[in-house]
């Protein structure tokens, strides 16, 4: 039995369903129960009848006829399916369509049907061209960026690679047909094909552009993808021989590792004193006092520092007279640590008097940058009182 | 070269010298503790900020989006060595779990927890890497994403459904680990 269907009774069935069918196309499938329960006012049967809605093939629930949901899908823009050979089809037809016409024109037959069926399909080119060409665009960007999987990340980036180049030719036939049928379109004399093909004209022209452009991001996307591949591969092997332990005898990462310029690892904070925050002492100071025109105002963090807990020296309560030691300092022949020993500062504390000297005095005294001392396993920088050097 | 230091970024040097303390990167595409600002200020003022750390030993240093600052001695191999060892089975993992996991990459700590969960392929790889000791899925993947935040190679971008951004520094990384000859 033939359904008899008018526009108006799918535009109103529709409306009746318009809830219905924005649940469906979020969420794919609802039980018909549920459906027939909360849209009691719907048509759902005569949505039914219409296919608008089908019962999905396999359990008791409403699904989007396909129709529906890719009517819904390219009003949404979300259409990324590619048609390509449809504008085959659609010359094809064009051409059957053309000889029709031309047969009646001989016999002098009314041609006015033929002419609305060529400008219908005429129309629907430079769409069908735009859609496809937003497509492959919108598939091949998903694929290089969001595709997690790289083989089928490739073949989704080839299968555009490969669309695009059909797309070109495609749309190369179409000008091809509009060149042929150049006369055969004039003679016809028809305002709206005339315009129709003009607005294709420029489309294509436009076109042209747009397909170099995504031809070439395409190839760019492909051979980007190819490189995180090879990184893929890279990283697979030498997690492969890590595992083997012959990670260092089958590459030669630790020769690169002592190449590498090192990224300054946190400073470790040496507390010396609850009022001392001093970071690397010796090469901080050395260079300091090398090139005295660095100023060092904003060598105190505020941020917290873990500290080296090895390096951490307790300090008793008793504090040193540093500045009797210094005045001392200064007038005798030693280096710092010499002079430090020989006041009997205790082995303990000795390395906390140096710094605090070293940190408060530093402007009284001279240092040579490569020369140390080495006391208790420990190295400390020769230092020589200024006023030592200016006497000499 | 003479540095006027009054005229040298002085609402940033503070900052600056932080980062150096940190071993940190200084990342264009952050947008925690003014990086990004800080990044643009040293654009501006490059010559004169590598002439200024120059002296006391720290390198300014460029490369694709980002800056961090280098020791003027060799390397100490050992540590750094065991860092980048390590990283060769997280690069790996993060990998797997998607290739496009890279600078720029967004990605939600649930969702790397939910691959782990189905995949065996990471499970086994999770498995081999002993250095991160968990109790369950989602205490490896918080691990391996707080080392990586801590080394200053990812951010977080909401704290509400814990979603990161992979900053231009993992690219440290990735570079050093491409650069590695392999003896066939």
């Amino acid at each position: 039995m033939t359904i008899t269907k008018n526009i108006t009774d799918i535009i109103t069935i529709q409306n009746s369903c318009k809830e219905i069918i924005q649940e469906l196309y979020t969420y794919n499938s609802r039980s018909s129960e549920t459906i027939r329960a909360n849209y009691k006012k719907a048509k759902i049967d005569d949505a039914l009848r219409l296919e608008i809605l089908e019962y999905d093939s396999y359990d008791d629930t409403f699904v989007l006829s396909s129709d529906t949901h890719n009517y819904y899908k390219a009003r949404l823009g979300q259409d990324d399916e590619t048609n390509i050979g449809l504008i085959g089809e659609k010359i094809v037809k064009l051409k059957r369509l053309l000889q029709t016409y031309n047969i009646r024109k001989k016999r002098s037959e009314d041609v006015e049907k033929d002419l609305k069926s060529i400008y219908q399909i005429l129309v629907q080119i430079a769409p069908l061209l735009n859609h496809n060409l937003q497509a492959i665009s919108s598939n091949s960007l998903f694929a290089f960026k969001n595709e997690p999987n790289f083989e089928i990340k490739i073949l989704n980036l080839t299968t555009s690679k490969d669309e695009i180049a059909q797309l070109i030719e495609s749309s190369k036939s179409v000008d091809d047909f509009l060149q042929e049928e150049h006369h055969f379109f004039k003679s016809m004399n028809d305002r709206k094909i005339t315009s129709v093909i003009l607005k294709l004209k420029h489309n294509s022209v436009q076109l042209e552009s747009s397909f170099r452009i995504l031809f070439s991001e395409i190839k760019n996307f492909i051979n980007q993808a190819i490189k995180d591949g090879a990184f893929i591969k890279r990283i697979k092997k030498l997690k492969e021989l890590k595992d083997d332990n012959t990670l260092f005898e089958k590459t030669d990462i630790d020769e690169k590792i002592k190449a590498l310029t090192p990224i300054i690892k946190a400073t470790k904070e040496k507390r010396l004193h609850p009022d001392d925050k001093i970071h690397d002492y010796i090469d901080t100071m050395r260079r300091i006092i090398s090139s005295r025109a660095i100023e060092l105002k904003n060598l105190k963090v505020s941020t917290p520092i873990n500290y080296d807990i090895d390096e951490r020296v307790s300090v008793k309560k008793t504090l040193y007279d540093y500045p009797k030691l210094n005045k001392e300092f200064l007038y005798q022949e030693k280096d710092l640590i010499s002079f430090l020993k020989m006041n009997n500062i205790e082995d303990e504390r000795l390395l906390g008097v140096f710094v605090r000297m070293l940190k408060n005095y530093s402007s009284q005294y001279s240092m040579d940058s490569d020369k140390f001392i080495t006391f208790d396993n420990r190295s400390y920088a020769e230092i020589f009182s200024l006023k030592k050097e200016e006497k000499n | 070269m003479l540095i006027e230091t009054t005229e040298l970024l002085p609402q940033y040097m503070q900052k600056i010298y932080a980062i150096i303390l940190k071993g940190g990167f200084i990342n264009e595409n952050s947008s925690k503790n003014a990086h990004s600002e800080i990044y643009n200020a040293i654009t501006k003022k490059e010559l004169e900020i590598r002439a200024y750390f120059l002296p006391i030993g720290y390198i300014l240093m460029k490369r694709a989006g980002y800056y961090y600052f280098a020791h003027d001695e060799a390397s100490d191999g050992a540590s750094a060595l065991e860092k980048i060892v390590d990283y060769i089975d997280i690069v790996n993992f993060l990998k797997t779990v998607d290739n496009n996991f890279s600078v720029g990459h967004r990605f939600k700590l649930s969702s790397i927890e939910s691959q782990l969960n189905s995949s065996m392929e990471l499970q086994e790889l999770a498995k081999k890497m002993r250095g991160i000791g968990s109790k369950n899925h989602r205490e490896f993947v918080q691990k391996i994403i707080e080392k990586l935040k801590k080394d200053g190679f990812v951010e977080e971008l909401s704290s509400l459904n814990a979603e990161y951004i992979v900053l231009n520094s993992y690219d440290y990384i990735e570079l050093f680990l491409s650069e590695v000859e392999i003896y066939e």
